[in-house]
């Protein structure tokens, strides 16, 4: 895909905003509806905060974003850091897997916090992941 | 974020305005912490105002319903809009916390 817009910033919770703003310009250009953009929001920050807290441990790192409209009504971004490969779409652990699931039905005794971004990018756009070189790199589609 | 708090009978009613999100979680979490030593236990959520909420956002509200249900207290939504309410359904947390179309209805509980 050839992007339209590219951004790289460090990988730091500060660097949302430019990279949300970013993504609703190519939401704007697409056509999105205002369902789908709230989709695509919510699938970026959680693939970012994922980045900011896990691919560079306790170092600094960078974190890119390509924005590219293919065709009206939908939107693809790509995410890329240059962390330790990380596979967010793949769950090495099936007992993990089930373990997501049940939590979702849980009460709130058993509830556990943890695990709903990477949840939320899987059923809520087209994702697919790739070891690029050095680089992971997340594609998100949202129409 | 946007806050407002109102007593009403036994509950708090607390409006949430603005986006709950990675970077601003923690404002909720502490706004709702500071009622709960000021002596609240019943919290009423108005999310009217809440145009975006994320995995963040949804954190802090587990472990503020956890933290208030420990205290013999308890804590209930309202008046969701649009995105919150498919990220409440899709996360499960419609079927784990009490969730009302308005705020009259979150107040009528005994």
């Amino acid at each position: 895909m050839r992007a339209d817009e590219s951004l790289r910033l460090p990988a730091r919770l500060e660097s949302l905003e430019p990279f949300r703003v970013l993504a609703l310009r190519a939401a704007d250009r697409a056509g999105l509806s205002a369902e789908a953009v709230g989709r695509m929001e919510l699938v970026l920050e959680e693939a970012l905060v994922n980045i900011v807290r896990h691919a560079y441990g306790a170092g600094e790192g960078e974190m890119e974003l390509d924005c590219g409209v293919p065709e009206p009504g939908r939107v693809v971004l790509v995410l890329r850091d240059w962390g330790a490969p990380f596979d967010p779409l793949h769950v090495r652990d099936q007992s993990l897997e089930e373990g997501l699931v049940a939590n979702l039905e849980a009460d709130l005794d058993d509830r556990e916090p943890g695990g709903m971004g990477l949840f939320f990018i899987r059923s809520m756009s087209e994702a697919s992941y790739s070891r690029v070189a050095e680089a992971n790199e997340l594609t998100l589609g949202i129409a | 974020m946007e806050f407002s708090g109102t007593k009403d009978g036994g509950f708090l009613v607390l409006s949430v305005g603005g986006r709950m999100d990675a970077m601003t979680a923690k404002e909720f979490e502490d706004e709702c912490a500071r009622w709960i030593e000021a002596g609240e236990k019943r919290l009423v959520i108005d999310l009217s105002g809440l145009e975006y909420i994320s995995s963040a956002g949804l954190r802090s509200i587990l472990m503020l319903a956890k933290k208030l249900k420990a205290q013999a207290g308890d804590l209930a939504f309202c008046a969701l809009s649009e995105m919150v309410t498919e990220i409440f359904t899709v996360s499960g947390f419609v079927k784990m916390l009490p969730v009302f179309a308005t705020r009259a209805e979150a107040l009528a509980r005994p």
